[in-house]
C-alpha cells in the first residue's frame, strides 16, 4: 500500500496544474478575500483569521475533490482491475486513496495558514496553530471519501462536473466564502447539516475556546460513514461487474 | 487418485456458464490445465476467450461453475500472488513510467522478481523511463507483460498478449516467453494469430459460441478435421463441376487455380485426373491449423457430404 500512495504522489506532485490549481488556489484566494471583506469581526474572530480559517477548510476541501474523482480515470483505464490481480485487498485500495486525499491536503492547509502567519501577519500561539491545523486536516477526512465516491459513481468525463456541482454549493452553502450569519436564514439552518461548515466551524472553534461541538462531530462523522458505506458498495458493483 | 489429480490443476473450471444479456458467452465450459501446460486458446472474436479469462481470474463471477487455480479460488490464487496476467480490459495510467508501474505491482506482492529483472526479460529496459502514454502499442503491451512477470507467478494468463506488437517485436516476445515457461510455468493466452498458436503452445483449445470445439495438441487438432487440400491448375472448368467429384467436399476456384478440400483425396484425385488430364501443379497435402480453425469455428460446416 506504501508503494502505492508513494507514487500516486509522485505522479500528481509532477503535474504543474494539480499543485498550481488545486493546492496554492486556496491561498491566493485567502489573500485577495481577505482584502474584499476588510477589517469587520465575524463570529467572535478578526475577519482574516475568520476568512484564513474558512479558505484553508476550502483548500482541504478542493484536494479531496480533485484527487477522488481521478478515481474514474483509473477505472477507465482498468487499472483498477489490474490491482484486483494482486494481493491488494479491496480495502486496500480505498485506504490508499483516501491516504493520497488526505497527504495532499495538508499542504493546501499549511499554505493558507503560512500566507496568514506570513503576509496577514495574524498572531496565534504554537498551539493555536497546531490546533486548527490538525482539526481542519482530520475533519476533511469526509470529504477525502465523498471525492472517492463521485470518481467511484459516475463515469470520469461527468466525475469533474459533478465534483464541481457539490463542491461548490457546499463551499458557499457551508460558509467558506462568506460568514453564514450573511446567508438568508433557511440557508443557514442548512449549514448546519453540511460538513463543509463544520470543518471550519469546529477549527474556528478551537480559536474562541468553545468546546467540541457533538452535533458538528456527528455530522461530520454521518457523513464519513455513509460515503464509506456508498463507495464500499460500489467497489463491489465493480468487482462484480459483468 | 481423481481428487488428487483434481486438485492438483493449475486451472479446473467446471460446468462455467456467463450470460450477458441474451447472448450466452460461455455455455458449459469444462476445462482442465494441469500446472506446466502452454494452452492457446484460439476462436473467432466473440467465441467466449475473454470472458472465460475473467472469469478464470476472478474479475467476472460466472452464473454458474465452478473455478479452482490450483485448488484454490481465483481470488485466493492472486492473494497468494501465483498469478500474472495481461489483459485487454487492464491497463496502467498514462502519467507513470513503466518502470513505476511495474514496481507498483512489485510492491504487492511478498515474493516477486527484481524490478530490473522483470523489466529487462520483458525487453522494456530501454523505455523504462518513458511514460506509459507516449509508449507505442508494442511497448505498451511489454510494459504489461513486464507488469504480469514480476510476481514470478506459476501461472501466467495473457489475453492478445501480441495484438500491437510487430514481427519483431512478437518473436522476442515470445523468445521470452519460451525462457519463462521452461521453469515448468502454466501459461494460458489468446490469440488471433494461429502460427502463434502452433509455435508456442503444447495444447490448443478452439472455441466458438463459448463452447469448446476442439482441444488437443495441434497435431491432433488437424487431424480431427478430417481429410487433405488438392490444390491444381485447370483450365475451363467451374466450382460446381469440381464440387461434384467424388471424395471432394468444397470446390474454391481462383481463375484457373483450384482448392479442394476432401474427405477422400484418393479418390478426387484419381477422378480429377481421370477427368482433366490436363491438370498441372498438383499438391495433396494435410489441412493446415488455419484450415481446421476455419473448418472447426465456422458456423456452416465446411466438410458437406456429397
Amino acid at each position: 500500500m506504501g508503494a502505492l500512495i508513494w507514487t500516486e504522489l509522485k505522479v500528481l506532485s509532477r503535474s504543474v496544474e494539480f499543485l498550481v490549481v488545486t493546492i496554492a488556489f486556496p491561498m491566493v484566494f485567502f489573500l485577495v478575500m481577505s482584502e474584499v471583506f476588510g477589517s469587520d469581526r465575524a463570529g467572535g474572530l478578526d475577519m482574516d483569521t475568520y476568512m484564513m480559517i474558512s479558505m484553508a477548510a476550502f483548500g482541504a476541501i478542493s484536494v479531496a475533490f480533485a484527487v477522488g474523482p481521478r478515481v474514474g480515470l483509473e477505472r477507465q483505464a482498468g487499472w483498477n482491475r489490474q490491482l484486483r490481480l494482486t494481493p491488494l485487498p479491496g480495502w486496500g485500495y480505498v485506504a490508499v486513496k483516501m491516504a493520497v486525499a488526505m497527504i495532499l491536503a495538508l499542504p493546501a492547509v499549511l499554505l493558507v495558514f503560512l500566507s496568514g502567519l506570513l503576509v496577514k501577519g495574524i498572531e496565534l500561539t504554537a498551539g493555536q496553530w497546531l490546533a486548527i491545523v490538525l482539526s481542519c486536516w482530520i475533519s476533511s477526512l469526509p470529504f477525502a471519501v465523498l471525492g472517492l465516491l463521485i470518481g467511484m459513481a459516475v463515469k470520469p468525463e461527468s466525475a469533474q462536473p459533478l465534483g464541481l456541482a457539490v463542491y461548490l454549493p457546499m463551499a458557499m452553502l457551508g460558509g467558506l466564502w462568506m460568514p453564514v450569519d450573511v446567508l438568508p436564514g433557511f440557508m443557514a439552518s442548512l449549514a448546519k447539516v453540511l460538513p463543509s461548515y463544520w470543518l471550519a466551524e469546529i477549527t474556528r472553534d478551537r480559536l474562541t475556546g468553545v468546546a467540541l461541538d457533538p452535533l458538528g462531530v456527528g455530522v461530520l462523522a454521518a457523513w464519513f460513514l455513509a460515503a464509506l458505506i456508498l463507495v464500499i458498495g460500489l467497489y463491489r458493483r465493480d468487482a462484480a461487474r459483468v | 487418485m481423481a481428487d488428487t489429480a483434481e486438485t492438483d490443476a493449475a486451472v479446473n473450471l467446471k460446468g462455467l456458464h456467463k450470460t450477458f444479456g441474451e447472448v450466452r458467452a460461455v455455455d458449459d465450459l469444462n476445462l482442465r490445465i494441469a500446472p506446466g501446460e502452454v494452452v492457446a486458446l484460439l476462436g473467432p472474436n466473440a467465441a467466449g476467450k475473454t470472458t472465460t479469462m475473467e472469469m478464470l481470474l476472478g474479475l467476472t463471477t460466472p452464473d454458474r461453475g465452478e473455478i479452482e487455480l490450483f485448488g484454490r479460488s481465483p481470488r485466493r490464487a492472486a492473494a497468494d500472488g501465483l498469478v500474472g496476467a495481461m489483459l485487454q480490459s487492464g491497463g496502467f495510467l498514462g502519467e507513470m513510467t513503466s518502470r513505476e508501474i511495474v514496481q507498483v505491482m512489485a510492491a504487492q506482492y511478498p515474493k516477486a522478481m527484481k524490478v530490473d529483472d522483470a523489466i529487462a526479460r520483458a525487453g522494456v529496459t530501454e523505455y523504462a523511463k518513458l511514460k506509459y502514454s507516449g509508449l507505442s502499442g508494442g511497448q505498451k503491451q511489454r510494459t504489461r507483460f513486464a507488469a504480469a512477470l514480476v510476481c514470478d507467478p506459476d501461472l501466467l494468463v495473457l489475453d492478445e498478449p501480441t495484438v500491437a506488437m510487430d514481427v519483431q517485436s512478437r518473436q522476442e516476445f515470445w523468445a521470452a516467453m519460451r525462457d519463462y515457461t521452461t521453469g515448468g510455468r502454466t501459461v494460458v493466452f489468446a490469440t488471433h494469430y494461429l502460427a502463434e498458436a502452433q509455435d508456442f503452445a503444447d495444447r490448443v483449445v478452439l472455441m466458438r459460441h463459448g463452447k469448446i470445439v476442439a482441444d488437443g495438441s495441434v497435431d491432433a487438432i488437424v487431424a480431427k478435421v478430417d481429410g487433405r487440400t488438392i490444390r491444381a491448375t485447370i483450365e475451363g472448368t467451374s466450382a460446381e463441376l469440381l464440387a461434384a467429384l467424388p471424395g471432394v467436399g468444397t470446390a474454391r476456384l481462383r481463375g484457373e487455380h483450384v482448392e479442394l478440400h476432401c474427405s477422400d483425396s484418393d479418390a478426387a484425385l484419381h477422378a480429377l485426373l481421370a477427368e482433366y488430364p490436363r491438370a498441372r501443379d498438383i499438391s495433396v497435402t494435410a489441412m493446415s491449423l488455419e484450415d481446421a480453425f476455419v473448418a472447426l469455428t465456422a458456423d456452416e460446416p465446411v466438410m458437406k457430404e456429397v
